[in-house]
């Protein structure tokens, strides 16, 4: 089966794209909560199903920039 | 005409602007309770980033730059960053700044860093290695991100301030990722600022050269605009999506590769595999020039024509909102079977990136 259709890879693009729409409205508590948040989850997809954390990767970095943008005055591209 | 105006733009346009499309943003994912003061944020933004662009519409666009004249307001373009690094020294004062602020978000996410592991991240790496490195980075902008490759604008930009190389100890990258939840991190190229960043431990030289390559990319298409896609609509308006990071590491590391690759080299892997042949998709679609003046510019009116015109109406928009390269593949793939055209039979000496099997959802080579 296609990874895109399975229900790992539809929820993991459901999870992303809260977290992408919260970082624009949250404060600095509930931003370290997001990286809190991630961090655990994509931990546990880099171990269960590396080739599925190939394809977030970049949504995995993507939300670390998008973080730091608002947490700290050094914005910067990872990677 | 202006005459006797200067040209430039306001040094701050492009933040001011940028923090206004946020502003904005914000207030349209805002629920209705807490509303008013991010109208009211939003509003200050907007006034603020209008002001800076009236002053730059009034110039006859026939006395911007060329390479942007055609086509967008060049406010995302930059002249310099705002720090300019003039020395190695200066670059490693700046790693102990991002060391010390990565540090703090470290300690309010739980226990503080040891002062061990602080030490260790400020740590100076062998001067050898450091100063190699900074030979290759030296080479790479002075021969490889030319002008006659970047075009004239940036290339000319770029030149005058050019990237300045430090190697970090693994542990800096260490101390960065456990602040911003991310692993194994390989470069950096710190916004509005010419400072890019390679890891101590990168062994072979295709391998560092690549990676330098890349983080110096990033900074060639900020002073450009790259990092804000944007285009012409057929009547006329300007649509600006902003930052897309699929694509937008996707062609860097496309760049990147066949830079490195054109000069001898062949690194051992390709990063961001399924971003990179997304993006080795639209290179063979539209051509390599155009693509790459899109990238550093930010400027993709040309490509979207062209991409819709052989893939079908509205492709390309959709490409350019979707999250992620493995989507963006799926997708383009479908565009190009239905359009007849096989993909299959695209060689490039980029084999690595042909590998790619969709279905496996990752790279298969290297």
């Amino acid at each position: 089966m296609e990874i895109h259709k399975t229900e790992e890879y539809q929820s993991a693009m459901r999870k992303i794209k809260s977290w992408k729409e919260k970082i624009g409205k949250s404060e600095r508590g509930a931003l370290l909560r997001i990286l809190d948040e991630k961090k655990a989850f994509f931990a546990n997809m880099r171990k269960t199903n590396p080739p599925l954390y190939q394809i977030f990767q970049i949504n995995d970095k993507e939300i670390s920039e998008l973080v730091a943008e608002q947490l700290s005055s050094s914005k910067l591209t990872i990677d | 005409m202006m005459a006797g105006r200067s040209l430039r733009a306001p040094e701050n346009l492009a933040d001011t602007v940028e923090d206004a499309h946020q502003s904005v943003r914000r207030v349209v994912d805002t629920p209705a309770p807490v509303i008013v003061p991010r109208v009211l944020d939003a509003a200050r933004s907007v006034s603020a980033a209008l002001e800076s662009v009236e002053e730059i519409i009034s110039y006859s666009f026939d006395e911007v730059e060329p390479a942007l004249s055609t086509s967008l307001s060049p406010v995302y373009s930059r002249e310099a960053p705002q720090l300019i690094l003039a020395s190695a020294e200066d670059a490693i004062a700046h790693s102990r700044g991002v060391a010390d602020e990565h540090a703090a978000i470290i300690s309010e996410r739980g226990p503080a860093p040891t002062p061990r592991s602080r030490e260790l991240a400020v740590r100076p790496v062998d001067p050898e290695v450091a100063e190699a490195n900074a030979q290759l980075s030296r080479e790479i902008s002075g021969s490889w991100l030319t002008p006659s490759y970047l075009g004239t604008s940036i290339g000319e930009r770029f030149a005058r301030t050019p990237p300045v190389l430090t190697t970090e100890p693994q542990e800096f990258f260490n101390l960065i990722d456990e602040a911003l939840s991310y692993s194994d991190s390989r470069g950096f190229y710190f916004l509005n600022t010419s400072h890019v960043v390679i890891r101590e431990d990168e062994s072979s030289e295709a391998d560092r050269r690549v990676v330098i390559t890349h983080e110096q990319l990033h900074y060639a298409a900020w002073l450009g605009g790259g990092r804000t896609i944007r285009w012409r609509r057929d009547e006329g308006r300007e649509t600006v999506l902003g930052y897309v990071s699929w694509l937008h590491e996707g062609l860097t590391e496309l760049h990147a590769q066949q830079l490195t690759r054109a000069h001898g080299y062949a690194p051992s892997r390709v990063a961001y595999g399924l971003e990179t042949a997304a993006s080795y998709y639209l290179q063979r679609l539209v051509g390599q020039r155009r693509l790459r003046q899109a990238y550093l510019s930010g400027d993709f009116s040309e490509v979207r024509r062209i991409v819709n015109a052989r893939l079908g109406g509205g492709t390309f928009d959709r490409l350019a909102r979707m999250d992620g390269g493995y989507e963006a593949l799926i997708y383009l793939r479908s565009r190009l079977e239905a359009a007849g055209i096989d993909y299959n039979a695209w060689q490039d000496p980029l084999s690595d990136v042909q590998l790619i099997s969709v279905e496996s959802g990752g790279p298969t080579g290297n």
